[in-house]
């Protein structure tokens, strides 16, 4: 039987959510980050603009994609950094 | 058209009554683009002085529609062309060896339409965003509710703004509004006056004291007042601009992005450049700090050299960032200035935290004394900083002597035992004025609720500007920011 498309969906998006978790926990070398969709520079202080490209260039690595000028400056949370990955790599 | 004059108001009502009857997109794009053409019109004399303006306008447009279809490195090209463009039209000292047009030729907004065709010519590169056609283009880059001093907006939001089919204005959101412009028309007409006269009363005294090569308390404490006086006059005449500007785009149905958010409440010198002039930091931050921060990652990727590189890409972003404030040397200097001050706070927070530990630096950062501290040396050092934008072409050999030197950086030292006396009071007052606003606010909310106060009130603030403007003597200081 065929996985419907709500489901696929949210397993493609629970793997990315996933990937990113040990993404953060790699750049904020901090094992205890649990990511979450508002999450944004004020709930983790250590993500400044200096850690934010380290984040960018570890996140195209890992994805194997590459970020626009304008998605790289306009992210305001891992939510929409998790949507981007998700629209950039078609999963 | 100054901002502040009659034939500018009058040329607002039309503005809001032409684009709030324009309903669909393409009317709005027609109307809005008209509107920047009148507007633009005003600030030319003669039909030649607005030629090489013109040139520059419609070779940005070519540059976008190329940017689309050219590789990586004709997109250098396009982009040090254009940067070449901007530098001769502003006659940029480092270029003086470039012939220049034998007549007189405005440069007004120029500036800020530099950004917008890089903003443009780089993401419909990405594709980003749609390559905007010529109409779109012109409606956008000449704005007149941005143009001559900004905010710089996104293309995205502003085509967001006009596709959007505009709501009905309902008596809050016109008294909003309309409160917004009367405020900023406050601070310009009749705060700024005040600041200004302060300034211009201090100034020569510097000048003569500078001359003199004095070194003392009472010269520092005067070098001081005038770098506090000058400070304080920017950002009430910048802030009030927008406050105009953000209120007259609300009333045409256009959001105009916010360009400050309380910069006196900063609590360091990285988090002051989130709060003063905002768009344009932003801008620096898009198109300078990342991709150059990006590509010398990629390039030393060892963890050791990221405080380094990271020094690296601030400096030459906020160097870069004075030097757009100027075409002479002095903004050299205003630059390094700032360069310096933001690589000193980011390796001061590193050192910092790795001393403290992140938990005793988080502790540090939350207390009243050091929060007062921190607020004060960074105001302090923008005030002294921003003496490269006052001091005329005539004295700047004044600034350069050993004497010089040393009176500046004791009125550092002297402005910031008074801003921390001022911030660190301040945390306390509004500690215990917070406890009596309650029933303050309560009170006024009794007013604010009745929808049909709101209109009279609005007119009440109307006329009280109106004579204070007149009282404070007609016509606003000259908008510093007008000439960058």
């Amino acid at each position: 039987m065929k996985d419907s498309p709500v489901a696929n969906a949210n397993t493609t998006e629970a793997s990315i959510r996933h990937q990113m978790n040990a993404i953060f926990q790699t750049v904020f070398d901090d094992p205890s980050i649990q990511i979450f969709d508002a999450m944004s520079a004020k709930e983790l202080e250590e993500w400044d603009s200096l850690s934010h490209i380290t984040l960018v260039l570890a996140i195209e690595e890992s994805f194997g994609i590459r970020l626009k000028t304008a998605e790289v400056g306009g992210l305001l949370n891992v939510g929409e950094l998790i949507a981007l990955v998700a629209a950039r790599t078609g999963r | 058209m100054n901002f502040d004059s009659i034939g500018f108001a009058a040329f607002c009502i039309l503005a809001i009554v032409v684009l709030n009857f324009a309903r669909s997109y393409r009317a709005r794009i027609l109307a809005i683009t008209t509107l920047n053409l009148i507007f633009l019109g005003t600030f030319f004399a003669t039909p030649l002085a607005a030629v090489p303006f013109a040139v520059f306008v419609v070779c940005g447009f070519v540059a976008v529609r190329s940017a689309y279809c050219v590789s990586g490195r004709g997109l250098a090209g396009i982009l040090a062309l254009t940067v070449l463009a901007f530098a001769w039209m502003k006659q940029y000292s480092l270029i003086d060896f470039l012939p220049s047009l034998p007549f007189a030729f405005v440069t007004v907004g120029v500036s800020y339409l530099f950004f917008r065709i890089v903003h443009l010519a780089v993401d419909v590169h990405q594709q980003a965003i749609k390559a905007p056609t010529f109409i779109e283009y012109l409606s956008y880059t000449l704005c007149f509710l941005t143009f001559v001093s900004g905010p710089v907006q996104r293309y995205g939001d502003f085509e967001q703004q006009l596709r959007t089919p505009l709501k009905i204005q309902t008596p809050i959101v016109l008294h909003h509004a309309l409160s917004r412009v009367i405020w900023g028309f406050f601070l310009v007409g009749v705060v700024s006056h005040i600041t200004m006269w302060a300034f211009s009363r201090i100034e020569p005294v510097v000048y003569a004291n500078m001359a003199e090569e004095i070194v003392s308390a009472r010269v520092a404490g005067i070098f001081a007042a005038a770098a506090m006086a000058f400070f304080v006059h920017l950002y009430i005449s910048f802030s009030g601009y927008m406050h105009i500007v953000i209120g007259t785009g609300k009333l045409c149905g256009i959001n105009i992005p916010e360009n400050f958010s309380r910069p006196y409440a900063c609590k360091n010198f990285l988090e002051f450049w989130t709060r003063w002039n905002i768009t344009v930091s932003e801008w620096f931050k898009f198109y300078i700090f990342n991709p150059l921060l990006k590509q010398l990652s990629i390039r030393w990727p060892k963890k050791n050299k990221a405080a380094l590189i990271g020094s690296i890409a601030f400096f030459v972003t906020f160097m870069l960032m004075g030097i757009w404030h100027g075409t002479t040397w002095v903004y050299v200097v205003y630059g390094a200035m700032l360069g310096l001050g933001v690589v000193v706070n980011k390796k001061y927070q590193l050192r910092a935290a790795a001393r403290l530990g992140k938990q005793g630096y988080k502790d540090l950062c939350s207390r009243p004394w050091y929060v007062a501290l921190c607020r004060a040396t960074t105001l302090s050092y923008v005030a002294v900083a921003l003496t490269c934008m006052w001091m005329t072409p005539s004295h700047a050999h004044l600034f350069a002597t050993p004497a010089s030197l040393f009176v500046m950086v004791a009125a550092f030292a002297f402005l910031i035992s008074a801003v921390f006396s001022v911030a660190y009071f301040g945390y306390w007052a509004g500690k215990l004025s917070r406890k009596i606003h309650v029933p303050i606010e309560q009170t006024l909310a009794i007013f604010s609720l009745e929808p049909w106060l709101a209109p009279c009130w609005t007119a009440v603030k109307m006329s009280i500007v109106f004579v204070m403007i007149n009282v404070a003597g007609g016509a606003a200081p000259e908008f510093i920011y007008k000439a960058f």
